[in-house]
């Protein structure tokens, strides 16, 4: 074995074992192109009259609140009005578990790009970590794109951490824009 | 600063002011925002209870104009707010007061309508409407404003909300 030889024994790299890094398996699923993504596991579709009942059940035991007059008038305006609203609802065996609503206003808050306002989230806490929200927020992105729309904005209270992280997680990042307010009361 | 004249009043707007306000808007924004104005008159006549919109009037002339949304629940929030989404002066009556005036009667409309507080949202980089904000009285809410591009979407697992 010459020198040459040698070098060239020592830079193959064997597996240690089957399954190895180092070890193609030619015979394993391909992975797809982006993984699975959340919105395809997750049955999302618009928003229904008939979702209002379940869905205010679902914010009540999110925020201890009856909001129904909320929702009502959320659905009014998604249904019935002229502005640009997606609101959406994730499902599970027919059933909602989380909702979505964000609105387009071209030109809101002095801005001239078309940023949509997300303003509604909410899963049903039995079905939290399984990824419904990303499911949600996921839909949502694709619809708005159709819409031309560059980007979403939202307003969170700065203790809600658990919200923050969640948008952290999805992409979000602070605004250039800080929230001021004038109280009245 | 000059305060505003006797001559100059507070009322609300409607759409019979729609092409002063689109040309005073225009000045600041550099662009004209028909579409939006449009819709918001339009959605103003149909829930009024919904909007806040006030102009100061001189000499039969819309000299500036505020118009804030009523928000009721949105953000996860218990009382309703009015949020500022627009706001101008033709620049003939700018440092005149003319922005207190407005906001004044904003405030007030805001709390006959049930609002309690009026907030906007500011660019941290315009520092002269920082400055007016400052000036009447506006403080740093406890929100966070939070954007994402659509290219920025990532794929992480997560919390729910």
């Amino acid at each position: 074995m010459t020198d040459t030889s040698r070098t060239k024994t020592q830079q193959i790299r064997i597996p240690e074992r089957v399954g190895a890094e180092a070890e193609v398996n030619y015979g394993k699923e391909p992975e797809p192109d982006f993984g699975p993504l959340a919105r395809d596991r997750i049955p999302v579709r618009a928003m229904r009259e008939s979702d209002l009942r379940k869905l205010i059940d679902i914010d009540s035991r999110i925020t201890g609140r009856n909001r129904a007059d909320y929702f009502n008038r959320k659905l009014e305006e998604a249904l019935y009005e002229s502005d640009v609203r997606v609101s959406l609802v994730a499902e599970r065996d027919g059933e909602p578990i989380g909702f979505i609503m964000a609105r387009v206003d071209f030109g809101e808050f002095g801005r001239v790009e078309p940023i949509a306002v997300l303003d509604t989230i909410g899963v049903d806490p039995d079905f939290h970590n399984q990824g419904i929200g990303r499911a949600l927020l996921s839909q949502l992105f694709v619809n708005l794109m159709t819409l031309r729309v560059e980007g979403v904005r939202t307003l969170v209270g700065w203790s809600d951490q658990r919200l923050i992280t969640f948008l952290d997680r999805c992409g979000f990042h602070p605004s250039q824009r800080l929230c001021l307010e004038f109280a009245v009361k | 600063m000059v305060t505003p004249t006797a001559s100059h009043s507070t009322r609300p707007i409607t759409v019979a002011d729609l092409e002063q306000v689109i040309a005073i808007d225009k000045v600041s924004t550099g662009q004209s925002r028909r579409h939006f104005f449009e819709k918001r008159f339009a959605a103003a006549k149909a829930r009024p209870s919904d909007f806040v919109q006030v102009g100061v009037v001189a000499d039969n002339t819309l000299r500036g104009f505020a118009i804030a949304r009523i928000l009721r629940g949105e953000f996860g929030q218990k009382d309703a707010i009015a949020v500022v989404d627009a706001l101008g002066v033709e620049r003939e009556s700018r440092e005149h007061g003319l922005g207190h005036r407005l906001i004044d009667g904003l405030v007030e409309t805001a709390r006959k309508q049930g609002a309690h507080s009026v907030q906007s949202l500011v660019d941290w980089k315009n520092p002269d409407l920082l400055r007016f904000f400052n000036t009447t009285n506006f403080k740093l809410a406890p929100r966070l404003a939070l954007e994402c591009a659509m290219a920025d979407l990532r794929t992480e697992r997560d919390e729910e909300p």
